[in-house]
């Protein structure tokens, strides 16, 4: 099992995206409705994440994890590379 | 003296049936709104050509009906055919008042005598070197019917002043335009842009980014759309503007042909750039519809290509938004299909249906009448690229209304949607290289 990411590392990756300092990111803010995100750069915030920590977020809830808490929650439930279904190496 | 330059803004749709069905799909209304909400740059190219003394006040008639007339000495129209009736009805209500009106643009340069019914003077041709002397005339209360630019395209980008922004309520905007050439080589049969204000022209890279960084001031994030027909047709001077955007944190938007697929140097640029989305006219995946189309049959050349180019470019991090006509000679009941496949397979992150529309002035326009296949003389106010205006050859009107409400359907539906972002997203994880979260740059780009 790969170690559960901290919410700060999460913090931090959604914040460069965002442009905005990670210490000044409310948790529940809407990323792309209030931060500006427009929805091509939520696709590739979203691509990266998957990327990082080799999981993969259902087409379902591509629209749904909007916020930083919802993401971090998203990945911090995943079971890591091992088990994901797409497989591949380990990031 | 007070002047009142109008822009007629906003999207229109005749259809009863596409309009109920746009307005609740996802993914149809984005781009229309963006076009909504973006400003009239070349009105704002006038008031920067405006001398001191003359007050300018910007406006945008979104809804004529609940327009309230300002208080003008002077005012200038400027309009796109779709709108032109309202542009109209509104000009007639200034000069009802006893205010000089004066209207411009593509569908005045097409039509000066149309025009000229409802305006005191017609500005045909690019506005900027003809606008100095409207003003002087105007002044004089000697306006003459009709201000002709000597020879159409003559405008030197080089020497035109920068649109003035500052006028802007800027709050009410989220992409500003930049314009960085004028016209296109490629010449279809039925664009109305390409040949009528002259032949193809680049503004020096150096003088739009005077332009870029005067939005770049205004705006902590600035999202730049470019007002171009076909951007990248000139690769020098493409490689000089892709890496002067690439200094700068801004993200931005085109159209250009697919031929920039062909070039994995401009392509690396682009996705480097902060460019976002690139729109291309792909206009049909039949070989028969696309025959003809423009003069040298280079699309039909392209076709085979399509899903290479879009792979190629989508791959960089940059979406690419295929536009498709319906109705061509070439199309029949089946092409609605062939389309629906192509754009679901090809997995476009955007697409965008429209049907042939035959604007005043172009080579289409004249061949149907000729061929006695409109819908009447003149329907302006159904040039909205979603009604039929003419008698398609393979098939009904009918049939071509119907089948764009079958794309419409198909195309633009949550479940469709969420398919292509996933495929956009596997294509740019699939470039990604080893994550570190300092490969995050701050465009959010590639590693
Ligand atoms: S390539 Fe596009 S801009 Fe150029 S002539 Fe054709 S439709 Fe018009």
């Amino acid at each position: 099992m790969r170690p559960v990411p901290s919410e700060s590392e999460i913090r931090q990756l959604v914040a460069e995206f965002a442009r905005v300092p990670p210490e000044g990111l409310r948790a529940d803010v809407d990323l792309f409705s209030e931060l500006g995100i427009d929805s091509l750069e939520a696709l590739k915030l979203l691509a990266w994440i998957e990327r990082k920590y080799d999981i993969r977020i259902p087409d379902h809830q591509l629209t749904s994890l909007n916020t930083l808490d919802r993401i971090a929650a998203f990945v911090q439930q995943q079971p890591g590379p091992e088990d994901s279904r797409r497989g591949g190496s380990a990031p | 003296m007070r002047v009142g330059l109008i822009a007629m803004s906003g999207v229109r749709l005749q259809s009863e049936a596409l309009r109920e069905l746009g307005v609740t799909l996802p993914g149809f209304v984005d781009r229309g709104k963006v076009i909504a909400a973006l400003p009239s740059l070349g009105l704002l190219a006038l008031a920067a050509q405006t001398p001191p003394g003359i007050d300018i006040d910007y406006v945008e008639a979104a809804d004529v009906c609940s327009h309230e007339l300002g208080d003008y000495d002077l005012v200038a129209f400027s309009t796109f055919t779709a709108m032109a009736y309202e542009c109209y009805e509104l000009a007639d209500r200034y000069r009802a008042r006893g205010v000089p009106v004066v209207i411009g643009g593509l569908h005045a340069t097409l039509l000066p005598e149309e025009a000229g019914q409802h305006a005191d003077a017609v500005c045909i041709g690019e506005g900027e070197p003809l606008w100095p002397r409207i003003l002087e005339d105007a002044a004089a209360g000697q306006l003459r019917p009709f201000y002709r630019q000597d020879e159409p395209g003559s405008c030197d980008l080089a020497g035109t002043a920068s649109p003035r922004f500052d006028l802007l309520d800027i709050d009410r905007y989220n992409r500003l335009t930049v314009q960085t050439s004028r016209g296109c080589p490629r010449d279809c049969e039925f664009c109305a842009a390409s040949r009528i204000l002259g032949r193809y022209r680049v503004k020096p890279v150096e003088k739009v980014m005077r332009e870029v960084d005067a939005i770049a001031a205004l705006w902590d994030r600035p999202f730049i759309e470019l007002a171009d027909d076909n951007t990248f047709v000139d690769r020098t001077w493409a490689r000089e503007f892709l890496r002067e955007m690439a200094r700068r944190d801004i993200r931005w938007f085109t159209e250009t042909d697919v031929s920039i697929a062909e070039d994995p140097e401009l392509l690396d640029l682009l996705a480097a750039s902060g460019c976002q989305q690139v729109l291309i006219g792909f206009e049909s995946v039949s070989p028969t519809s696309l025959d003809g189309l423009d003069r040298g049959n280079w699309k039909r050349k392209q076709m085979d290509g399509y899903r290479r180019a879009i792979d190629a470019i989508q791959a960089r991090g940059v979406s690419v938004n295929g536009c498709f006509i319906l109705g061509l000679d070439g199309d029949t009941p089946d092409t609605f299909e062939q389309v629906r496949d192509f754009v679901l397979e090809s997995a476009l992150l955007e697409s965008q249906v429209t049907v042939l529309t035959p604007f005043p002035g172009t080579r289409l326009y004249h061949r149907l009448k000729d061929e006695g296949r409109l819908l009447g003389d003149e329907f302006w106010d159904r040039c909205t690229l979603f009604d039929v205006n003419f008698r398609p050859k393979g098939m009904s009107v009918a049939d071509l209304e119907q089948g764009l409400q079958f794309l419409f359907s198909e195309l633009y539906n949550e479940r469709i949607q969420a398919r292509r972002k996933r495929h956009y997203m596997d294509l740019y994880r699939d470039r990604l290289g080893a994550p570190t979260p300092a490969d995050v740059t701050a465009r959010g780009g590639e590693a």
